[in-house]
């Protein structure tokens, strides 16, 4: 089995790029050049009827879009 | 074309319980040991089957397979992409 | 195989009859980031997935892709319908009434007929899912940009319930990429 990429505490990726990038340590059990979406569990549901006007039934993937304003508005 | 307002009522119910259906479907198959979500599935299962008898009883038939009466009643208008769904335009 | 339900899954509606956007919208039926570009393309990666969470998904998600591909195309006809040719000549779409009428014919919004090259199935699991997940932001963005184009409610209605789907679609794909990944680091370590 590969062993995961270990760091250093004291030499985090966070520590390396600009402050306002926020890269969070990963454990050793992630590796390098794969990508990880994080798994989700879920607590509760809409009821149908709410679920179905807002695209999805789990309250934790409803990522609404904000319209932007037409060029004529500004 | 309009459909009538009970019946546009059901087919919505039908629509949202049908949705539930399908987000559980595709939670399910990546948390295929999540028992929660298999016990709310089978709820919804019951719920769905009652509302889609009542309406291929009262109404028209949802799929191609259903015990028919002269004439072929699949056929019938309107089709989903022809009813008003009365949200607020056509 | 596939059975159809003779319902829309979502109650597609237009308020008025926005020719502009009508025309844009062809970019989710036949462009390159569309729903038929979605559907087809999972549809035809499931052959050869490794595992049967994988083979699921890419059913499932290939098979709601293409419900979706005919709420499109029910706004698309629901917006042309009420229009004259004079209307649609006015509106830039004088070419697609010509060459098709007023059938929704599966082009994108510049009239370019769809194509499998709009696709990728390429065996390797690992690269089939990113590019999955890819197209599912594509698809998010296509759908922002047509929403920012238009202000017809129902079709911002309609646009924004088929925005929040491909939000999800992109959670399954990659926990199916999850899962792939154990599964081939799992059978790496058999050997």
């Amino acid at each position: 089995m590969t062993k995961g990429y270990v760091y250093d505490y004291d030499y985090r990726p966070e520590m390396l790029v600009a402050p306002h990038y926020k890269i969070p340590v990963m454990g050793p059990e992630f590796k390098l050049a794969k990508a990880y979406v994080p798994y989700q569990v879920f607590q509760k549901v809409y009821e149908p009827m709410k679920g179905l006007m807002k695209g999805t039934i789990f309250p934790e993937l409803c990522r609404p879009y904000v319209k932007t304003k037409h060029r004529m508005e500004e | 074309m309009d459909i009538g307002r009970e019946r546009l009522e059901l087919l919505k119910e039908i629509m949202a319980i049908d949705f539930s259906l399908v987000e559980l479907n595709l939670y399910l198959d990546t948390h295929p040991l999540d028992q929660r979500a298999q016990r709310l599935q089978n709820e919804y299962v019951t719920i769905c089957k009652d509302l889609k008898e009542k309406y291929e009883e009262d109404y028209a038939p949802l799929t191609h397979v259903y015990a028919s009466e002269c004439p072929w009643g699949w056929i019938e208008e309107p089709w989903p992409w022809e009813i008003n769904y009365e949200m607020g335009g056509i | 195989m596939w059975i159809y339900e003779k319902k829309l899954q979502y109650p597609a509606w237009v308020e008025g009859c926005d020719l502009q956007i009508a025309k844009l919208l062809f970019a989710q039926y036949g462009g390159s980031d569309s729903e038929l570009s979605a559907g087809l393309r999972y549809l035809a990666q499931r052959y050869n997935m490794p595992i049967p969470e994988a083979k699921a998904v890419l059913t499932d998600i290939g098979t709601e892709e293409l419900a979706h591909w005919e709420i499109i195309g029910t706004l698309i006809y629901k917006i042309i319908n009420r229009a004259t040719p004079e209307e649609l000549k006015a509106a830039g779409m004088g070419p697609n009434y010509v060459e098709h009428g007023r059938d929704v014919y599966p082009a994108d919004a510049a009239g370019v007929p769809w194509t499998a090259a709009y696709i990728q199935a390429i065996e390797d699991p690992i690269a089939n899912l990113h590019e999955d997940l890819a197209a599912e932001e594509k698809a998010r963005t296509t759908y922002e940009h047509l929403i920012n184009s238009t202000r017809d409610r129902g079709v911002i209605d309609t646009l924004s319930f088929l925005r929040e789907r491909e939000v999800v679609h992109f959670q399954r794909f990659g926990e199916t990429l999850r899962l792939v990944q154990e599964y081939m680091e799992h059978t790496k370590c058999m050997r």
